[in-house]
């Protein structure tokens, strides 16, 4: 028997999230246009790439379920080989972006080849991956050839779209949203897909996957590579943005921790959540700790750990999920007909 | 002997001084209903379990359709064509009881997204959970849970359909619609064995019983005539109401 | 390279290591009770020294206070986790563990608030004074660190295996259902279990007080990486196990440090805790929880 179809593109949640936030993206991206303070431009960037990070650590991290806390593991890798591969082979930043993502992509599949091993609970995973971090900082901090603590500069003169330099803000701005929306995109396929149900599955309940002839490991070490090679190529366009960085800078756990702001207390099941999490949380933290610092450092600090604790405990689930509540509610389907009219939303509302 | 579906042959599992299986053999013939009953402890739930991958066997084989299976993953077993419910049901509570069914019909990729789609959708009529197939599967009673679980299995299109004890905790009158169910399955061309310890269910649906005790398969035969066996019988009710029983029999 | 500074680089870090296993003990009986990673684990520590220096700093013997500190900071602890990790049981494992995390940044900031960012030091009077025989030297100080370390571990061994709270906490850590079934009250098993893991640490961080300076971000930039490489090591859970771990991943980094430098000491911990995690990951004694 046919299965019935849903009679409103909205009414799919997902469907419903990815317009909504592809078209932040491009308010965003118009608003940019008239945007000239430096400053302003620079906030949005790393909106942006935390935006889009987010984004991207929720394919791993919140739909497989996956405990996932050293995620900046890739992120760094991605920068320094752009770092690397662009000062000193000279070789085009836009191919770095693409080799970062392989490299990293590469390195979660030796994590998860190691870590997910049958009979490992998910706290070694998250606690090699955090490990993982602050070994490649170490490495890097006394690895001369990769300018050791010091870090690695990136010289610009001029505009050049090519080696993706420029002295203007705005390019980055485009750039950032455009790999924004391609993060978004790429969660919205993967949440439509089979790959989709699979990881949906894991995360409910592992052992129930695997009797319906689902193998979890693989699909763990997919997320994983996926979520993973991703964050490598946003890596390797910090660099270029950045046009500096240091092993302190793009392996600190207090960055890892932050960026993993916007998908949980945003909703790391969620594509609105991590996108609208990061916009919200990055600018405010960057205002706020612009605005306090120096001697009111410390007191940002405990803001910050304040709302990070009281936020999961108010909002376990993240924010979103009141609004996928309200977006259940306003297109209720009568249930009736009982044939699943619903064409399916795998990131059910909880109660 | 490749009419039979299942061979299970001189199936051992310990755990540390406990031998939970003990040299189990037997077959199964495809399109039989096979009940395993036995006391609790006896190793029922830990033979599921080795035949269905989640454990591995110490000794002997388990061969399915042909196939050595021993010591595969569940979802290469799966793949193969033996579907499982769980004693404790495990539903993937955040999602919908159809989205549920789905993940079951994808079959592990080897059926694509929309034709699962169709397929779970009568999978869903044929359990009776149309009425609640958008509901969260978290939300649901344990009687619809169990019938979810059910309904997920066979969403996998198997060969071979294990129950471990799916009629626990249901009342009489659900009871009675899991039997209806369990017959529509098997009418399906799906072999089923189930470990049950609702009496009423075992002799309605099974042409033939295993039982076990301490890992030991000790009986084997027709439902009537094994449920009145001393060995079963001491096997539950002890040794004194074992010698009443070999009585009978003698008697009889 | 004399025989006598390799067994000077062990004796030294086997001091070291009685101070890890205590820090230690204190974070594998919070996981093996609670399941749950606590990165503000380290923070505790950095509070215990910040507390010894203080105490220092209105006449009173760091070794003295210790164990007040040790009471006080339990007590802390256990308030924390009534409050801000209690409510969130229910949730997801990760929430827990962000948890930890936010409140990890809230106890830099205060620290760093009432103490400030800048390295504060406690030097004792005999700081330098050391018991010497042949060629080796072990300060007075790191002796009687590890002789309070040994003390407390002991004490703690006592607690879990003789007392009813103890045994208590090991249960719950082996079967948290059944405990309750038992009666046993796991709420307040996980609140005590949090404030003793806790001040457990900050014990140790009294101890160490004079050695090192101290900095708000100290605990996380020096300590809390050995203390995970411990926990794994000795087996998530398994008190005895961080004991021992602890002593092991202390001569590891001693004779690391000395054959590769100091600078590449935190290294060596690092190193090993990647291959412990690849081919030990079980832990010395294989998943069995004290």
């Amino acid at each position: 028997m046919k299965h019935v179809t849903n009679k409103n593109f909205f009414s799919d949640w997902a469907n419903w999230q990815v317009v909504v936030a592809l078209g932040f993206v491009l308010v965003c991206g118009v608003g940019g246009s008239f945007v000239d303070s430096d400053y302003l431009l620079q906030i949005m960037v790393l909106a942006a790439i935390y935006a889009a990070i987010g984004t991207a650590w929720s394919i791993a991290g919140g739909l497989s379920g996956l405990l996932l806390l050293g995620y900046i593991s890739f992120f760094g890798a991605g920068a320094y080989l752009d770092g690397l591969l662009f000062t000193k082979a000279g070789i085009n930043p836009w191919l770095c972006i693409v080799l970062s993502f392989f490299s990293a992509a590469l390195l979660a599949w030796l994590i998860s080849m190691l870590t997910l091993r049958f009979g490992l609970t998910e706290d070694y995973f998250a606690m090699f991956t955090v490990a993982l971090s602050q070994v490649f900082k170490y490495i890097l901090l006394n690895w001369d050839y990769a300018g050791g603590a010091t870090g690695i500069y990136l010289t610009v003169v001029k505009d050049d779209f090519w080696t993706l330099s420029f002295i203007d803000r705005k390019p980055y701005l485009y750039i950032a949203l455009v790999m924004l929306a391609a993060v978004i995109l790429t969660n919205y396929a993967v949440q439509k897909s089979r790959l989709g149900y699979y990881l949906a599955a894991v995360r409910e309940n592992d052992q129930a996957a695997e009797a319906l002839g689902i193998n979890v490991r693989k699909v763990k070490t997919q997320s994983m590579i996926l979520s993973g090679g991703i964050a490598g190529s946003i890596g390797a366009f910090y660099t270029q943005f950045a046009t500096f960085i240091d092993p302190k800078q793009v392996f600190s756990l207090a960055t890892n921790f932050e960026m993993l702001l916007g998908p949980v207390l945003g909703g790391r099941l969620s594509i609105i959540g991590p996108v609208f999490g990061a916009s919200f949380l990055k600018p405010t933290q960057d205002f706020l700790r612009g605005w306090m610092g120096g001697e009111a450092d410390a007191v940002y600090l405990i803001l910050y750990g304040a709302v990070l604790a009281v936020g999961i405990l108010f909002l376990p689930y993240g924010a979103a999920h009141y609004v996928q509540r309200w977006h259940r509610k306003r297109y209720a389907t009568s249930a009736q007909s009982g044939t699943g009219n619903d064409k399916g939303d795998l990131t059910g509302a909880r109660k | 002997m490749s009419e039979q579906l299942l061979v299970v042959k001189k199936l051992v599992k310990r755990f540390g001084g406990l031998t939970a299986v003990d040299h189990a053999s037997f077959e199964v013939a495809p399109g039989r209903i096979l009940g395993v009953i036995g006391p609790n402890g006896s190793g029922k739930t830990t033979l599921f379990a080795n035949v269905s991958g989640f454990l591995t066997p110490d000794e002997g084989q388990v061969i399915f359709d042909g196939h050595d299976i021993t010591g595969r993953r569940p979802s290469e077993i799966c793949s193969l064509g033996i579907a499982r419910t769980f004693q404790i049901v495990q539903p993937f509570a955040g999602l919908s009881v159809f989205e549920n069914v789905v993940t079951g019909a994808l079959r592990g990729g080897r059926t694509g997204l929309n034709e699962a789609r169709d397929k779970a959708a009568d999978v869903v009529r044929l359990c009776g959970l149309s009425p609640v197939a958008d509901q969260l599967a978290g939300a649901l009673p344990i009687a619809g849970r169990k019938r979810l679980e059910v309904a997920r299995a066979i969403a996998t299109q198997p060969q071979l359909l294990l129950l471990d004890e799916v009629m626990a905790g249901l009342r009489p009158t659900e009871v009675d619609q899991a039997v209806e169910l369990i017959f529509a399955i098997r009418q399906g061309g799906v072999t089923v064995i189930l470990v049950e310890h609702l009496m009423r269910a075992v002799m309605a649906l099974c042409e033939e019983l295993l039982v076990l005790q301490q890992g030991q398969l000790i009986a084997r035969g027709e439902p009537r005539t094994v449920c009145d066996l001393p060995e079963v019988v001491r096997a539950y009710f002890g040794e004194t109401a074992a010698h009443a029983a070999a009585q009978e029999l003698k008697n009889a | 390279m004399t025989l006598e500074v390799v067994f000077q680089a062990v004796l030294l870090g086997l001091l070291q290591g009685g101070v890890y296993a205590l820090v230690a003990c204190g974070l594998t009986l919070i996981y093996g009770v609670m399941k749950i990673v606590n990165f503000a684990h380290a923070e505790f520590l950095t509070l215990g020294m910040y507390l010894a220096i203080s105490a220092f700093q209105l006449g009173a013997s760091p070794y003295l206070v210790a164990v007040f500190i040790f009471a006080a900071v339990a007590f802390l602890g256990a308030g924390l986790q009534r409050v801000l990790i209690r409510p969130a049981l229910q949730h997801p494992q990760i929430n827990q563990m962000l948890i930890t995390i936010g409140l990890s940044t809230m106890m830099i900031g205060t620290m760093q608030l009432i103490w400030g960012p800048n390295n504060q030091v406690l030097t004792l009077a005999w700081s330098s004074a050391a018991l010497e025989f042949g060629d080796v030297r072990l300060t007075y100080v790191r002796l009687i660190s590890f002789a309070i370390a040994a003390i407390m571990a002991a004490a703690a061994w006592w607690f879990l295996k003789h007392t009813r709270t103890g045994m208590a906490m090991r249960a719950a850590s082996q079967n948290p259902l059944s405990a309750r079934l038992m009666g046993v009250d796991v709420m307040r098993v996980n609140m005590i279990t949090f404030g003793v893991g806790s001040g457990l640490a900050a014990l140790a961080g009294a101890l160490i007080a004079p050695a090192f300076f101290a900095n708000p971000t100290f605990g996380t930039d020096y300590f809390i990486l050995s203390a995970f490489v411990i926990v794994v090591l000795g087996t998530m859970g398994n008190f005895a196990g961080a004991l021992i771990g602890g002593l092991i991943i202390g001569v590891a980094e001693g004779l690391g440090g000395l054959f590769f430098g100091p600078a590449l000491r935190q290294l060596v911990s690092l190193l090993l805790f990647v291959v412990v995690l690849l081919f030990l990951p079980r832990g010395l004694f294989k998943g069995k929880v004290s």
